[in-house]
């Protein structure tokens, strides 16, 4: 909560400080551009606001930043508050509790430091709070817990400016440092390095820092219209356990192709990873070094780099490798038609963790012992292991997205294997996975956006364990959402308070519905959610 | 055979030049004003969806923001002015190309409309303003209310007056009249001389006309003008 106090207290300053500002959004409020400029529907970009990104928070093309003058510019220039969340459920459920609705406070809150600092280095700093992240407990009980702190910080670097290899652009910050708008200076900078038609296109361009690496992929994860849902942990349901502990009634309702796809599956650190948490290159920030740049007339994107998603503890980091590379395809530039194919290979060395029974030799009893040693049995319905295994993991799959006008279509494909399950597991662990995520979008008024989603998942891991039911390991949803746009960023003439204001209503329907499993035990959830940002 | 030599050289850097503005224009422009200058490009839709302004059809060679008379083609100037401020909510401001890839850019979309090739475009006169205070902010309510401004604009210039909720672009698509309140957000320009101009040329392919002929007098323009900007919110 302290977290949330700091971001509320921001939030009023930002508010108080820029009075006469174009207030949206800091990217937005530097540029003096409205979301639709870079967003098709925020947070979804569009074609020009991929391209931002790519140059750095800066229009395409562009090598110079637009530098704050002031501290005050600096401040309502470079940050940004977003806060966002689901503030009505209401589920219903195959087995008790059948069914339950309440209002809660969204706690999701993000303050954002970004922008680009000189010609060649932008910064991105993402401190957030948010809740619901689900783990087990010390007594073996799944909760749901609040977490904050960094999440995305990484420095990008245009190696090429850094360099000097981009051909006079290094003297061309005098351009608007110096000059009157109206009447600027005529200096022949030369330089297409960086914009070239060629063989080489843009960059390269490296990210250094706690990196989203999936940004750069035809469906990246965190620019979704369908906010991500933490599980449902819930008081267990006939196993005498209390409302302190629990059990995980469903699990969240995150894109399935980007989860980790396995069952009793646990990060480095001990951490549990549910199978619809974002895993790998999916993860939405890790520690890592990420390259990616543009080749054959700016047609390919090609990316390369490395995360260590392991456990907060620091040591641990040099123990987990995941290791990516990544191609995509743009295509279409004419009648507003436009969209990509990526491919995505991705390997991660120590990424998961099992624990697991295995034989254990029974202790010596020494001569004139009484009794030999006794161990209190395991806790009801948690099991009890003795062995654990490092387990590496491979992820291949395809995503792509067609845009046109008011249409915005989206999927992704992964498939998963493990290795390294210890022989004791044969026949009891699927290492072999499969998530499929599908997603469309239309821009029904200036305002209104549906969008249906349909999640896949053919799960591996465990085929029956001591924490989740026997049950199926095959899981489809789909969901359903009208979002609103009461503020976008582009009617200022009539809101002068600068902001973005959306607002969701959302059904999700479980289409394998069936017995007490987190996959199954569910049947339907449906949400009241909004996103503000200023 | 040193004439064709040379001729070849100049054909070459030529040909070498125009890919250069084609390349600035792609990496820079095409995302919204397409590859072929149609305002189709892929960002286009997003810009503001179904209401005006999207991005500019530079094939129909008609250009909001002009130093010349309605209906001419703007200047090389205004192209680069447009560019170089961007359009507020709309267009970012390209300063950060370097000079060079600017002109190579307004090369570029020139090309997209034949009739730049002859047109030699010419600017308006802009007297240098006088004292904007409230006396001429006085008389410049009367020419407000004389020139018929509140139809569109509302009495209060708050863009709300009793035309403003059918007006259409020339694509068909509902456009809303400025805001005084707001003048950074004034896609022409919020100084004097930038209402002074949008005031005597009129924004081609939308509803507001050139007051060129129906404000004939400089003096009641610059008290049409100290009217508008006295209307900014304090």
């Amino acid at each position: 909560m302290a977290v949330v106090r700091v971001v509320v207290g921001f939030s009023l300053l930002l508010v108080a400080v820029p009075r006469d500002a174009r207030a949206l959004p800091a990217f937005a409020r530097r540029f003096n551009l409205a979301c639709g400029a870079c967003h098709s529907a925020v947070p979804r970009l569009n074609a020009f606001g991929e391209r931002f990104h790519e140059n750095g928070f800066k229009p395409p093309g562009t090598m110079e930043p637009p530098l704050p003058a002031t501290w005050k510019e600096a401040i309502k220039d470079t940050m940004a508050v977003w806060t966002r969340g689901e503030f009505f459920e209401r589920s219903e459920f195959g087995t008790s509790p059948t069914s339950r609705q309440g209002f809660a406070v969204p706690e999701h809150a993000s303050v954002y430091v970004a922008g680009p600092l000189t010609a060649s280095t932008s910064v991105f700093l993402e401190l957030e709070n948010t809740v619901h992240e689900t783990d087990i407990n010390k007594h073996g009980d799944f909760v749901n817990s609040d977490t904050g702190g960094a999440q995305k910080a990484f420095l990008m670097v245009d190696l090429p400016m850094l360099f000097g290899l981009h051909g006079g652009h290094s003297m061309a910050h005098m351009d608007h440092m110096t000059m009157d708008p109206d009447h600027p200076m005529d200096m022949e900078m030369g330089g297409m390095a960086a914009m070239g038609d060629g063989l080489v296109g843009h960059g390269p361009m490296v990210m250094i820092g706690r990196v989203d690496p999936s940004t750069n992929f035809s469906y990246p994860v965190d620019r979704q219209l369908f906010h991500d849902v933490p599980a449902d942990t819930s008081e267990a349901v006939g196993s005498g356990k209390t409302a302190a502990g629990g059990m995980v009634l469903r699990f969240a309702l995150n894109p399935y192709a980007f989860g980790a796809k396995f069952f009793g599956i646990f990060k480095r650190g001990d951490h549990t990873l549910l199978p619809t948490e974002p895993a790998l290159y999916h993860t939405e920030s890790a520690p890592g070094v990420d390259f990616h740049g543009r080749l054959f007339a700016s047609k390919v994107l090609y990316q390369f780099g490395f995360t260590s998603d392991a456990a907060p503890e620091f040591t641990d980091r040099f123990h987990t490798f995941v290791p990516y590379t990544m191609l995509r395809y743009d295509f279409g530039d004419q009648d507003g038609l436009n969209g990509s194919v990526s491919i995505l290979g991705n390997y991660g060395r120590n990424a998961y963790k099992v624990f697991y029974l295995k034989p254990t030799p029974l202790p010596p009893i020494l001569p004139g012992t009484v009794s030999p040693r006794h161990t209190p049995p395991p806790p009801p319905g948690r099991g009890f292991v003795n062995g654990e295994q490092d387990l590496d993991v491979w992820r291949e799959g395809i995503g792509g997205n067609l845009r046109r006008g008011p249409w915005d279509m989206y999927t992704a494909y992964m498939y998963d294997q493990v290795f390294d399950v210890p022989d004791r597991l044969a026949g009891r662990f699927e290492r072999k996975a499969q998530g499929l995520t599908a997603e469309v979008d239309y821009r029904l008024t200036h305002s209104l956006v549906p969008s249906l989603r349909y999640d896949w998942m053919k799960a591996g891991g465990f085929k029956s364990d001591v924490i989740f039911e026997p049950g199926p390991r095959q899981s489809q949803v789909l969901s359903m959402q009208m979002r609103w746009y009461v503020f976008e960023g582009d009617n200022l003439a009539k809101v002068p308070a600068p902001a973005l204001l959306a607002v969701s209503l959302r059904d999700s329907v479980n289409l394998t519905p069936g017995g007490s499993h987190p996959f199954g035990a569910w049947r339907n959830s449906m949400f009241l959610g909004f996103d503000l940002a200023f | 055979m040193r004439v064709v030599a040379a001729l070849l050289l100049v054909l070459v850097t030529r040909l070498a030049s125009a890919d250069e503005a084609t390349a600035v224009y792609n990496h820079a422009c095409s995302w919204c004003h397409g590859q072929d200058g149609r305002g189709d490009g892929p960002a286009a839709f997003s810009i503001n969806k179904y209401r005006s302004p999207r991005p500019r059809d530079f094939t129909r060679g008609r250009f909001k923001f002009r130093s010349t008379p309605s209906g001419q083609l703007p200047t090389d100037e205004d192209l680069l002015r447009t560019l170089e401020r961007g359009i507020p909510g709309y267009m970012p401001s390209f300063q950060g190309l370097t000079a060079k890839e600017r002109r190579q850019a307004v090369e570029a979309l020139k090309r997209f409309f034949p009739g730049f090739e002859s047109a030699r475009p010419t600017p308006v006169t802009i007297p240098d303003p006088p004292v904007l205070d409230a006396e001429a902010a006085a008389r410049g309510r009367q020419v407000y209310e004389d020139a018929g401004c509140a139809a569109c604009h509302g009495d209060r210039g708050r863009g709300d007056g009793g035309s403003a909720a059918a007006l259409r672009d020339d694509v068909g698509l509902p456009i809303q009249p400025a805001d005084f309140r707001y003048p950074s957000r004034f896609k022409g320009g919020s100084k004097p001389v930038d209402l002074y101009r949008t005031l005597v040329t009129g924004l081609d392919g939308t509803p507001m006309p050139s007051y060129a002929s129906a404000i004939d007098d400089p003096h009641a323009l610059w008290d049409l003008i100290a009217y508008i900007r006295s209307l900014k919110r304090r």
